[in-house]
């Protein structure tokens, strides 16, 4: 039994190849009809994000597999050398990529967190198309277990990668707590909106919009709940403002010095933080030589989250000791997989041996009476025990060992120890009896 | 019982110059030695008070004016002042200030021989202790505001010319340790107010043992202004924090000068 995955992301293929076999958020019947054609393929579960198209399936023979998939990827993508941006995975390899995945150490934007639903997803889909059985069920639970140890265990998913964090971390640094403050936003740019929405949610009290079209500031303010600004009263803004955020697209400084200067002398012992992600940049640098004034225009942010992505670098070898421990885990489990079942037959077929030869003895022994022909079968099956114990504690410590060579193993035990006849003949007598 | 007190104040010493670069991994990602270094001192602390005990059993009860006894109160107070605050605030970064004040502070004492002379019998007066146990608690107060300052500057600094890297994140934030510092300072502002009137009182008394034109007196008088025009621009809220923040710098190089510079212990003998 070989758990394959074959797919491809954004280290395989770039974003135009990516995109001819995108299927996130799109209905799966169609995809669902042609996997269930390959009648090799016991279990299947897709993958889909924006960087990711990944099929996760469970197949006796991965290579006839791989070359059956590889010719449906190259025809759904209408490519003749699709297969060039293919991985291909198995066991092992599958068990620690889907595990990287999860954890977010796999992903574009390192540790983000919503690959973690995605996979929570996927699994979910899975299970309401009813493609996915005891084997995937399992590989996909265990690799949500992982992505959320390695982020409880690990930094690997702190501190988000994105400008307005790093604002608001910037900003906390100052203020303690944007609880009861004030943010004035400076035209209505999508990424100061976004950068605004981070303070909203850390806990910035008022956002006030001053936009050059006041309509449009009155627009924006209902979004946020705050209120309007125009252009005219931007000195009043300023000395109420805790933070401000600078978005317009005015090709000169929207903030001079001497606005900031002559609003500091009213409220000289209230620091202001100021965030300019505007290009070409709104509020003059100059500014950030006034006391109590913090200017960081949108190069310093992006150092900031730089240095974050650095921080969840280091993160990486912590993430994949986790990975390793649960990709070990798992393996024993699949093996046991295959023990389980083995040491059922092993004592079936045992179990038949002894009571076909029973059968056979049990006319002769007709002289003894029934109490001592029950304490004979009884002895009979104490010797089957007895002899089958330390097999059945092999086979288990076996399982436990995640090896390769344990399956050939196992198919010298089954050899030894199946009769084969016996159990061709029992199936003859119960279809017979059916 | 003197080569008790020695080995005491040696471990001591020991102990907090151990700490002082456990609470400079707090600026690297080892933060987990800052946790050991708060219990080192909690250690220190204990032995503290177990050299203040044997200094009472050598030299008696006038160990509050002596000068090793009053810094030794001194270096207790501040360490539990310490571990108080660092419990509250979480300002473990402190420990790196208050660590080193301990071992120089003691290796000062170990390796310097300070040795006070008797007391009068008409100076053994309970306003007097008082007097000195409330200016001593003051002088901690304002120690600690003066490292707040210290710390602010240095992430105001931080923050201004936008430099990456630990120190930044590990360092409270401004406002968190401008309120620190106001705190203490008031708190220490109304027991120098206290010790200051105690110390008026205990002068009348006393036949022409303190002239309040003496440096000490001066000194001690310059402290308060500093320390009330400090808490009083802080209100009147017309005032940089970084301007303020450097008063209390100031404020802390006054204290020394009173505490070290304008005389060893009291002097009160003959």
């Amino acid at each position: 039994m070989n758990i394959i995955v074959i797919g491809l992301n954004h280290k395989s293929a770039p974003v135009d190849v990516r995109e001819k076999v995108a299927l996130a958020g799109k209905d799966l019947s169609a995809l669902k009809e042609s996997i269930e054609r390959f009648k090799e393929i016991l279990e299947w579960a897709s993958l889909f994000t924006c960087n990711r198209t990944e099929i996760y399936l469970v197949a006796e023979d991965k290579n006839l597999v791989k070359q059956k998939l590889y010719k449906f990827f190259t025809i759904w993508s209408k490519d003749e050398i699709f297969s060039k941006y293919l991985y291909f995975y198995t066991n092992e390899e599958t068990v620690k990529h889907i595990f990287a995945v999860a954890s977010g150490i796999d992903s574009q934007v390192l540790g983000e967190n919503q690959i973690l639903g995605q996979v929570k997803d996927a699994l979910h889909q899975a299970q309401e198309i009813k493609t996915s059985k005891n084997i995937l069920n399992k590989l996909f639970n265990n690799a949500i277990f992982t992505g959320k140890r390695a982020r409880t265990e690990t930094a690997i998913g702190e501190k988000s990668l994105s400008i307005g964090y790093a604002a608001v971390e910037l900003a906390t640094k100052i203020f303690e707590t944007l609880n009861k403050k004030k943010v004035l936003l400076l035209g209505a740019g999508k990424m100061g909106q976004l950068v605004c929405k981070h303070l909203a949610d850390a806990g910035a009290q008022q956002i006030i919009v001053a936009n050059r079209t006041y309509d449009n500031a009155v627009e924006l303010a209902k979004v946020f709940g705050g209120q309007a600004l125009s252009f005219a009263d931007l000195d009043q803004g300023l000395m109420d403002a805790d933070v401000v955020v600078g978005s317009t697209g005015a090709p000169h400084f929207v903030l001079t010095k001497e606005n900031v200067k002559s609003a500091m002398k009213k409220r000289p012992n209230k620091p202001l933080f100021l965030v300019d992600i505007a290009v070409p940049r709104d509020i003059d640098p100059q500014v950030n030589d006034l006391n109590n004034v913090f200017l960081y225009n949108i190069d310093d942010l992006n150092q900031v989250v730089e240095e974050y992505y650095e921080e969840r670098k280091k993160e990486i070898a912590k993430v994949e000791k986790i990975i390793a421990e649960e990709c070990e885990k798992f393996l024993i489990w699949k093996n046991t997989l295959q023990t389980v079942p083995l040491i059922k037959d092993i004592s079936d077929s045992l179990e038949d041996l002894r009571s076909q030869e029973w059968e056979k003895i049990k006319n002769k022994l007709s002289s003894l009476s029934n109490n001592d022909q029950e304490t004979i079968e009884i002895m009979t099956k104490a010797i089957i025990g007895k002899v089958l114990a330390n097999p059945i504690k092999t086979l288990k410590e076996i399982s436990c060992n995640n090896n390769n060579e344990n399956l050939d193993i196992l198919e010298i035990i089954r050899k030894c120890f199946i009769y084969e006849e016996i159990n061709e003949s029992n199936k003859e007598k119960e279809r017979g009896e059916s | 019982m003197q080569v008790g007190y020695e080995i005491v104040s040696i471990i001591f010493f020991i102990l907090s110059f151990v700490a002082f670069p456990l609470f400079l991994t707090i600026f690297t990602h080892k933060q987990n030695l800052a946790k050991v270094g708060n219990i080192v001192l909690f250690i220190a602390f204990i032995l503290n008070i177990f050299s203040i005990y044997l200094r009472i059993k050598l030299i008696g009860n006038d160990v509050l004016f002596d000068f090793s006894g009053t810094v030794l109160i001194s270096i207790g107070i501040l360490l539990l002042a310490y571990l108080i605050i660092d419990n509250i605030f979480k300002i473990s970064v402190m420990g790196a200030f208050v660590a080193p004040v301990c071992f120089l502070t003691s290796g000062y004492l170990l390796f310097i021989n300070v040795s006070g002379g008797k007391l009068l019998p008409h100076f053994k007066n309970y306003l007097i202790s008082i007097h000195v146990i409330v200016i001593l608690l003051s002088f901690i107060f304002f120690v600690l505001a003066f490292f707040s300052s210290l710390l602010y500057l240095t992430q105001e600094k931080l923050l201004k010319t936008k430099r990456k890297g630990n120190l930044l994140k590990k360092l409270p934030s401004l406002k968190s340790m401008e309120t620190f510092s106001l705190h203490t300072v008031s708190l220490g502002l109304v027991l120098l107010t206290l010790g200051l009137i105690s110390g008026g009182i205990v002068s009348r008394k006393l036949p022409g043992s303190f002239n309040i034109l003496s440096p000490k007196g001066i000194f001690a008088i310059l402290t308060w202004l500093l320390y009330a025009s400090y808490v009083i621009l802080h209100f009147i809220k017309s005032f940089p924090t970084k301007k303020n923040a450097y008063l209390l710098v100031a404020g802390f190089i006054i204290i020394i000068i009173t505490y070290f510079g304008t005389s060893h212990g009291l002097k009160l003998t003959p």
